[in-house]
């Protein structure tokens, strides 16, 4: 990973992330406070792979950690989530959606600023 | 209504998603995608939304031939607010409420789906949780303890220190016939 796709993958999360708190932050004050906490839940995975992505960088070779890691962790979060599903846990199994789906978001960036695209 | 019920239902109405989504169904009964589609919200997060307010019961759903559709339910909003400040909540109740609530809580935090997670090692959360496994027996039932090992190990894999605290505890007893839940009060 060249320092143009690392420094591009840090000004995509901090985009992304400061726009994850505003929504979080109007959210709140409207009152709706469980979606707030949906926008919470995504600033998490965001921070969480931000972090994921600095340690990458003293690896070998950065990409293939930051790839591989962005597999691992969410693994667990599907397991969880087909878990509660199996218990009927409809709204625990939404959470972990939330995670994965955003785990998927930042996965498809990586792979945009990758190739070089806008 | 009890107070831990009225504290539930208006914490979960406490939010403007689900009083906009209940303010809908005051005008008719929808289904998810309607209501998703007239509140701006996706249809998981009305989903979500509709799961909490059913589990506080304030509203019911059926099936008709092609959706499952939620209505308001309406005897939790026929109770006045002004009843249910006026009753009675007692000490007793309260202190029973607050051991109970200090026992789901323990039960949540060590159970899992009904696995055990870890045996706990504060003597009052292992007593609570030992309680909770030995509700699988019957009362005045004897079991070989190969029937009681089965038993535990469907809650947890070590069974032999489960049976052992649950004898300690006089939660069940043992003779050479085997092992019965002892009877509330029965000494070890």
């Amino acid at each position: 990973m060249d320092e143009t796709v690392y420094q591009r993958m840090q000004e995509y999360f901090r985009r992304t992330q400061s726009a994850c708190k505003a929504k979080e932050n109007a959210l709140t004050a409207e009152g709706r406070t469980d979606e707030a906490v949906f926008e919470k839940i995504r600033g998490n995975v965001l921070s969480l792979s931000e972090a994921v992505l600095r340690a990458a960088m003293q690896q070998e070779d950065p990409a293939g950690f930051f790839r591989q890691r962005m597999e691992q962790i969410p693994a667990a979060w599907a397991q969880a989530r087909e878990k509660a599903l199996a218990h009927g846990d409809g709204n625990r199994a939404y959470l972990e959606q939330i995670k994965l789906e955003m785990a998927e978001d930042i996965r498809r960036a990586f792979g945009h600023i990758q190739e070089g695209q806008p | 209504m009890t107070d831990t019920e009225a504290i539930a239902l208006f914490k979960c109405l406490a939010d403007k998603s689900r009083l906009q989504i209940l303010k809908s169904l005051a005008s008719e009964d929808m289904y998810v995608e309607r209501l998703a589609e007239r509140l701006g919200l996706s249809a998981a997060t009305v989903s979500f939304h509709l799961k909490k307010l059913a589990e506080v019961g304030a509203v019911t759903s059926y099936k008709t031939q092609y959706y499952t559709m939620y209505a308001l339910r309406a005897e939790t909003f026929s109770a006045r607010i002004i009843d249910i400040l006026r009753e009675e909540s007692q000490e007793a109740d309260a202190q029973a409420q607050r051991d109970a609530a200090y026992r789901q809580k323990t039960i949540d935090a060590f159970f899992e789906y009904g696995k055990l997670k870890s045996i706990p090692a504060q003597r009052k959360k292992k007593r609570i949780i030992l309680e909770e496994i030995v509700k699988a027996f019957e009362p005045g039932r004897i079991y070989p303890e190969r029937e009681v090992n089965l038993i535990i190990a469907d809650v947890h894999d070590d069974f032999c220190t489960i049976r052992r605290d649950m004898i300690s505890e006089g939660l069940m007893a043992r003779d050479q016939r085997g092992y019965w839940r002892t009877e509330e009060g029965e000494q070890p």
